[in-house]
């Protein structure tokens, strides 16, 4: 049986949080939404430690979608972090980032995520970002759009 | 005599020394400007989408007026999220890697117009790119950008109903190659052409695009650090021709930063 899924969304910014709540709420998403405003509190929830060790209240996740500027530990360090544990290789992560410089695209991939999205200034491409990541999250398809660039673009983000 | 030779060590070490610190400092500085224009994303994005959702799902219950206003808000966060792309763009310039390689400038050209066409509004412009133009020893990217913003300058800066007209050509000139771009635009009068090329740089009142100032910029950026020159001439409603001048010979590889 396959757990139901559950995305951790790693976000420091209140209102970007904010945002991506009201898009997966409109997407009408169909997983459950946890939030980690640390890079700490993430490697925190996803090992089960601390405040978040009741499971029942902090299921584990499935999916982590990953700001990479984050307080007290940087994004691709988590990333790091999540590949080097044994016990969650299966989990699914996503960067979620306002870097559109090449050497984190590079560095997120060698470490092992699985895409590379750069947040959008509209919270209409916002929506359909959400939506997007919903359809993966429920089929387990990637969109096909998603698939590692060759290098991010320097522009168009509307 | 061995004082002055003394004096002569003392100061190549000074001048080494400060050389060393001036460096530093503008390294500094550089990682500063792209840190400010990443932190600036963030709270920018906040007034970009809560602005929209007040015209997307208020708007019917807020009069005209305060309507047109939520859309200045959402306007104006669209032209300050191009002008921090341009500074990032900007500064992404001075610190990328470079990789010189042999091109075919035509080949950059018609990729850099490319990208502009697809989002150009206005007449259809006719733009020229010349065949075997001479193969010139430059980074793919900064080349690139050097085409962008000349182009995209070309196509934008045209008298009202004009059809933009532009032609790029090239020469070899001794170890270089001389690539111009001829446009049929509003032109340049002489007392701003020296300017041109500085960062932040704004031309006039009545060019509604925050970003011009750093693009030029860019260009003489991107021309510098693969060693070459660009400049300008131009007629006020005659249009302007501009040149960049770059090394058509291979260097060592790894080469100038």
């Amino acid at each position: 049986m396959t757990p139901d899924p559950v995305l951790l969304l790693v976000e420091d910014d209140e209102s970007d949080v904010l945002f991506l709540k009201r898009a997966f709420q409109k997407a009408g998403a169909t997983f459950r939404l946890q939030v980690a405003q640390t890079g700490r509190d993430a490697i925190a929830y996803l090992a089960g430690e601390g405040a978040y060790a009741d499971r029942s209240a902090f299921p584990a996740p499935t999916h982590v979608l990953l700001d990479l500027n984050l307080p007290e530990k940087p994004g691709l360090e988590v990333l790091e972090w999540i590949r080097s544990v044994p016990a969650l290789s299966g989990i699914h992560v996503s960067i979620l980032t306002s870097s559109r410089e090449s050497r984190d695209l590079r560095r997120g991939r060698e470490l092992g995520a699985e895409c590379y999205l750069v947040k959008p200034m509209s919270f209409a491409v916002l929506l359909d970002l959400a939506r997007s990541l919903n359809e993966w999250i429920r089929t387990g398809q990637i969109p096909p759009a998603w698939e590692w660039p060759a290098e991010v673009s320097g522009r168009s983000t509307k | 005599m061995q004082k002055v030779q003394d004096l002569n060590t003392n100061l190549e070490e000074r001048v080494t020394e400060r050389t060393q610190r001036l460096r530093s400092a503008i390294r500094e500085l550089e990682a500063f400007s792209y840190t400010i224009a990443h932190d600036l994303r963030t709270p920018l994005r906040a007034i970009h989408r809560f602005s929209e959702i007040l015209v997307s799902e208020y708007g019917p219950r807020i009069e005209e007026q305060g309507q047109h206003y939520a859309r200045q808000i959402v306007s104006g966060a669209e032209k300050m999220d191009t002008l921090i792309n341009d500074l990032l763009e900007y500064s992404r310039l001075t610190q990328s890697e470079l990789h010189f390689q042999m091109l075919h400038p035509e080949d950059t050209a018609t990729e850099a117009l490319k990208g502009l066409l697809s989002g150009h509004a206005g007449r259809a412009p006719e733009v020229v790119i010349d065949r075997n133009l001479p193969e010139v020893d430059a980074d793919r990217i900064l080349l690139h950008q050097v085409f962008l913003n000349f182009l995209s300058n070309a196509l934008k800066f045209v008298g009202k109903d004009v059809q933009p007209k532009v032609r790029v050509s090239g020469e070899r000139r001794g170890a270089h190659v001389l690539l111009s771009m001829s446009d049929n635009g509003i032109g340049i009068p002489p007392e701003l052409q020296g300017r041109l090329f500085r960062v932040f740089e704004r031309l006039g009142d009545s060019r509604n695009d925050p970003g011009t100032g750093i693009r030029l910029a860019i260009v003489r950026r991107a021309v510098e650090r693969m060693e070459g020159e660009c400049g300008v001439e131009s007629e006020v409603g005659k249009g302007s021709r501009f040149w960049v001048r770059l090394p058509s010979t291979v260097r060592d590889s790894g080469g100038a930063s």
